[in-house]
């Protein structure tokens, strides 16, 4: 199970929590098990979304808000997709969809307490 | 002064060979009160009986002790021998020194010792004894049965040809119920209605049985044997006695609105009955949507009515009348499966209930048996059935299972793909429950005969693309997502009680479970009773239920009505609750409590006719004697007659006070 | 009327154009956003995918915030409004949860605060308020309204609408004088987050939800959620060339179509900065030449 592709490809739409006739929050459980896999240190069924997500909370984690373009980056060079989306990229830019410049926010450093107290729990 | 006797016995070995039977009798003889204690071999003989009722004589004793078995093997053998030698049965006490006492030790120091104890409480709590009485309550050996469909029916034949008389009771135009809707039953796939119409005939026909259609019951009081029941006999608007059921009003009658009868797919008259078979087949006026009784116009049934039948002045009749026994028989509703959010809310016209689609393939339904969409008329080629909608389903429904619906799951594939043989059937289902006799193979029969699909999964969502709908299900045994393109969706929603069963229930003063189905006196042993007197249930109003089930519950149901009427009177037992009237304060907390209604408030008066004071008062006929009401009185003001705290504590007090 | 405005990361790049006709509609309407102070990221869901405390405490100090400012929240991005609503009740419902994470994040929470998506906002308000301001209405725009997931589910958590059959769009877009379509797939996922790790998946995804209202008669789509709006409209092109169909769904934010109808210069409104331009629509439609 923890070594699954499913618990990966699910984005949490709640669907299923939402229509279970027995009230089990299946969403929930999906984010446990990912959360038990990382933690048991289990290969990823799917190492592309694991590392998106890593990815998505180091830059939340530097910045306090997500840059999206350093991310992206960081994405294409961890998961080596290099190429994907490459022209979509440059159209978002050009319609001013993707800044270039990071935010950053003053409580950066509550946010880095934030990450290493999980860390250190 | 009492003058107690003890009698204490050998029964051969088995109490002898543990306890030191003549070590008990001549401890027991010092006793206060005893003035005769003695001991014999085998006290329930003959001659052991006879030296109870000699020693009673000789001695002028006025109650007996008799230590030996339990009284639930001898108690009315005693009770019986004493009041031979002219005293109250009620003055006999037993200790059990057999059962509780020889059968279960090994020493017999100290199982002697305990018997003395035994013996020696059974005497403190004799000496306190005080004659009791049974009282005769007469009953009307007439019953009422409550609901005509398949249940009430087969309820009230059954009583009747015990020779009572029954009066039916039904609120819809017919008798006749769900059954009477439905088109074949399982397992058998013999016509539902010509099977039912025969009893329905027979009912009609019964000399013993009175229907009354179209009639509620508004209210009931009084008790086993002597309910006091008024019920409405609500204005039909057309004369029973004149009325030939020629038909000609309804089918002249310009009002045209959706019939409960054919749950919504079909259509009715304002004047109408509601099925072909209807009995009594007279029909009735719906006033709120009649035109004469809305709008003052129309009259065209008064107008064309060959037998001048039509009685648009009639009223409710308040009818009154005194019952013996009730078997309340109202049976079920099908839960609303528009609460179903991911099939629609009820909007597709083509998702339909099960109900809905027995009426479909009914010859005397709306589209007289052929099977076509509600949407556009056409065949459906593919029809889907849902199983367990609003069943097993904390979250949006009921969590119990309703028992039926895997069968007429299968049987509803089965008519299918007989009359449209090149039609698919797809069921999905969660398990298949088809435990009765000749169901397994009928469910095997509709899948391996006649070709229908069983996919193991839920229904995620039913929507409509085009004029298909679109079903999107998983197979877990294949462990993938399934999508159908469906002509129709048949749901399989959950049996519920009926609306109003709670205020019925309350008329009747009997309990329901928290879903409303009423509560029967014991789940294992007492299914077709409540734990008021005189009242008795059968079919589905108890919990979901097939056919058989509800034909042998309402047999059930009428053997105990003809137990009871089988007596002239009924003989209560006297050991029940009484109220010191001196001391009641009138709190009512025991009635309150009572958990068989035999408890009621009563205000006393003084000679003008003004009221003194409120006190609870017993309903012998209800009393069963549990003594709840004692536990709960803060006075102690009422006592059970037998068995009253001061004897009770008398015993704790011998035993206490034993050596 | 005065929220505590909680943008979100993507409203500040990818989804500006929301940013941008949000302040717009809310100045018309007179509704006063007032940014939550160095707000942070809410965590989305890369944070409950991987950590649950994390994904607790990254949106509570913004919470924190707003409550220290005494004001409402409003969030115009679905999975933001979600994530403090969750994060909400789960320290709501444990104290011991809560006492953990208010010292995480150094600041105190009582729970005081409202916490509303934009669409509750405006839904609230209703038609007898929403039409004054129609200066132009809507017609001839046939529009498929489309809620996505989080906004709506799961019903104990947001508590906002319906799960199966919502409406607030559908009477949004009827307020502004557009015909919403009746379709199928107002409420089935279109992939979210997913778009960048997993493109093949969203392409399916949206292209179903695309093609679906477009059978259903649509000529245009409304979301409430910025990375619904970007796989619908980003990820058309894609959609378009990998299933051979031709879509041309502009899929716009609910505040752009109330901008439209409110005749606010399309400037305000972000429409350039829809990848399926509007143009060709809104021209033919005789909402306005872009």
């Amino acid at each position: 199970m923890l070594r699954s592709k499913m618990i990966w490809l699910c984005v949490g739409c709640e669907t299923c929590t939402t229509r279970c006739p027995r009230g089990i929050e299946l969403a929930k459980v999906m984010d446990a098990l990912r959360e038990t896999s990382v933690k048991k240190k289990v290969k990823p069924g799917d190492p592309s979304i694991s590392t998106f997500h890593q990815t998505f909370l180091n830059s939340v984690e530097r910045l306090g808000r997500v840059h999206e373009v350093s991310m992206l980056a960081e994405y294409k060079l961890r998961s080596r997709q290099l190429f994907t989306d490459l022209l979509l990229g440059a159209k978002m830019f050009l319609k001013g969809k993707l800044a270039l410049i990071p935010e950053v926010i003053k409580g950066r450093r509550e946010i880095k307490e934030i990450f290493k107290k999980t860390r250190t729990d | 002064m009492a003058r107690v006797g003890v009698f204490v016995c050998w029964c051969g070995s088995n109490i002898a060979k543990t306890v030191d039977v003549e070590k008990v009798a001549e401890a027991v003889s010092k006793m206060p009160s005893v003035v005769y204690a003695t001991h014999y071999k085998y006290m329930c003989s003959e001659p052991g009986q006879n030296l109870i009722k000699d020693a009673i004589k000789e001695h002028r004793l006025d109650r007996v002790v008799v230590a030996s078995c339990s009284p639930r093997l001898h108690e009315p053998t005693f009770q019986r021998c004493i009041s031979e030698a002219g005293l109250n049965p009620y003055m006999l006490e037993m200790a059990n020194i057999r059962e509780q006492c020889s059968w279960v030790h090994d020493d017999k120091e100290s199982a002697t010792k305990k018997a003395i104890e035994l013996t020696a409480m059974a005497v403190a709590k004799a000496r306190r004894n005080e004659p009791l009485f049974h009282q005769e309550i007469p009953i009307t050996k007439h019953a009422l049965v409550i609901g005509g469909g398949v249940a009430g029916i087969q309820a009230a034949l059954d009583i009747a040809d015990a020779g009572y008389k029954v009066t039916l009771v039904e609120r819809t135009p017919s008798i006749g119920g769900r059954m009477a809707q439905y088109d074949k039953t399982f397992p058998t796939l013999d016509c539902a209605a010509c099977i039912l119409t025969p009893k329905m005939v027979d009912c009609a026909s019964h000399p013993n049985i009175r229907i009354l259609t179209y009639s509620e019951v508004e209210e009931v009081k009084g008790f086993v044997g002597n309910f006091d029941v008024t019920i409405r006999k609500r204005a039909r608007s057309v004369d029973m006695s004149k009325c030939t059921g020629c038909g000609v009003c309804w089918e002249k009658c310009p009002v045209k609105l959706p019939s409960e009868f054919d749950e919504g797919l079909g259509q009715r008259r304002a004047i109408y009955v509601p099925f072909p078979q209807a009995v009594p087949n007279v029909p009735v006026i719906d006033r709120q949507h009649c035109r004469w009784f809305t709008e003052g116009k129309c009259k065209a049934c008064e107008k064309l009515c060959p037998a001048g039948a039509i009685a648009y002045d009639q009223e409710d009749e308040l009818v009154n009348e005194k019952f013996g026994a009730i078997v309340v028989a109202t049976g079920f509703n099908l839960w609303d499966y528009s609460a179903y959010g991911n099939f629609g809310y009820g909007k597709y016209p083509d998702v339909i209930s099960s109900l809905q689609f027995e009426r479909l393939i009914n010859a005397s339904g709306p589209t007289e048996g052929k099977l076509v969409r509600p949407s556009d008329h056409k065949v459906p080629k593919k029809v889907v059935f849902v199983s367990c909608v609003g069943s097993r389903d904390d979250e949006h429904g009921y969590p119990y299972c309703s028992k039926v619906c895997c069968m007429y799951n299968a049987k509803h594939a089965l008519l299918l793909k007989e009359k449209v043989p090149d039609a698919e059937a797809y069921v999905f289902y969660m398990d298949i429950r088809a435990n009765g006799k000749g169901y397994e193979e009928f469910v095997r029969r509709a899948i391996e005969k006649y070709g229908a699909t069983y996919i193991r999964g839920r229904v995620s969502k039913i929507f409509e693309v085009g004029d298909k709908l679109l079903v999107r299900g998983a197979d877990t045994l294949l462990g993938k997502p399934v999508e159908i393109e469906a002509d129709m969706v048949v749901l399989a929603a959950a049996m519920e009680p009926q609306p109003d069963a709670k205020d019925l229930a309350r008329k009747l003063s009997i309990s329901t479970d928290e879903y409303n189905w009423f509560s029967e006196a014991h789940p294992k042993l007492r299914p077709v009773e409540v734990l008021t007197s005189g009242i008795f249930l059968a079919g589905a109003c108890q919990y979901p239920k097939d056919i058989p089930d509800s034909v042998a519950q309402a047999s059930g149901a009428a053997s105990k009505v003809i137990g009871l009427f089988s007596k002239d009177n009924l003989i209560s037992e006297p050991t029940v609750a009484e109220v010191d009237e001196d001391t009641c304060t009138g709190c009512l907390l025991c009635k309150e409590v009572c958990p068989f209604s035999a408890i009621e408030s009563k205000t006393i008066y003084d000679k003008n006719g003004q009221p003194i004071k409120v006190v609870s008062t017993v309903n012998e006929g209800l009393c069963h004697g549990c003594g709840t009401c004692v536990a709960a009185c803060r006075s102690s003001s009422i006592q059970l007659k037998g068995f009253k705290d001061n004897q009770l504590l008398a015993e704790v007090d011998a035993l206490a006070y034993a050596e | 009327m005065k929220y505590a405005y909680y943008p979100g990361c993507s409203l500040h790049s990818t989804a500006r154009d929301y940013d941008l006709s949000t302040t717009a509609v809310c100045e018309e309407l007179g509704i006063e956003l007032v940014e939550i102070p160095d707000w942070n990221c809410c965590g989305a869901t890369s944070a409950h995918a991987l950590d649950k405390e994390i994904s607790i405490a990254l949106p509570l100090r913004n919470l924190a915030i707003a409550e220290s400012m005494g004001l409402d929240v409003v969030a115009p991005c679905a999975a933001c409004f979600n994530r403090m609503k969750s994060a909400h009740n789960a320290v709501m419902q444990d104290a011991e949860l809560l006492s953990r994470m208010t010292a995480r994040i150094g600041k105190p929470y009582s729970g005081k605060v409202r916490i509303l998506p934009l669409l509750a906002v405006i839904d609230e308000l209703g038609a007898d308020v929403i039409q004054p301001h129609v200066k132009r209405p809507l017609s001839n725009l046939k529009v498929a309204p489309y809620y996505g997931c989080l906004l709506i589910r799961p019903p104990e958590t947001v508590q906002f609408d319906d799960p199966e059959d919502p409406q607030s769009l559908d009477r949004l877009v009827a307020a502004l004088g557009a015909d919403t379509v009746k379709w199928p797939f107002k409420n089935e996922c279109c992939g979210a987050g997913l778009s960048i790790s997993k493109p093949e998946m969203v392409v399916k995804l949206t292209h179903d939800i695309l093609s679906m209202a477009k059978r259903c008669g649509a000529n245009s789509m409304v979301t409430a959620c910025p990375l619904c709006q970007a796989n619908l409209d980003l990820r058309q092109a894609d959609v378009e060339k990998i299933y051979g169909e031709k879509l041309g769904l502009p899929a716009f934010y609910f505040t752009q179509l109330m901008g439209l109808a409110f005749d606010i210069p399309s400037s305000h409104l972000g429409l350039d900065k829809m990848m399926v331009s509007p143009a060709a629509l809104l021209a033919e439609a005789g909402v306005r030449g872009v």
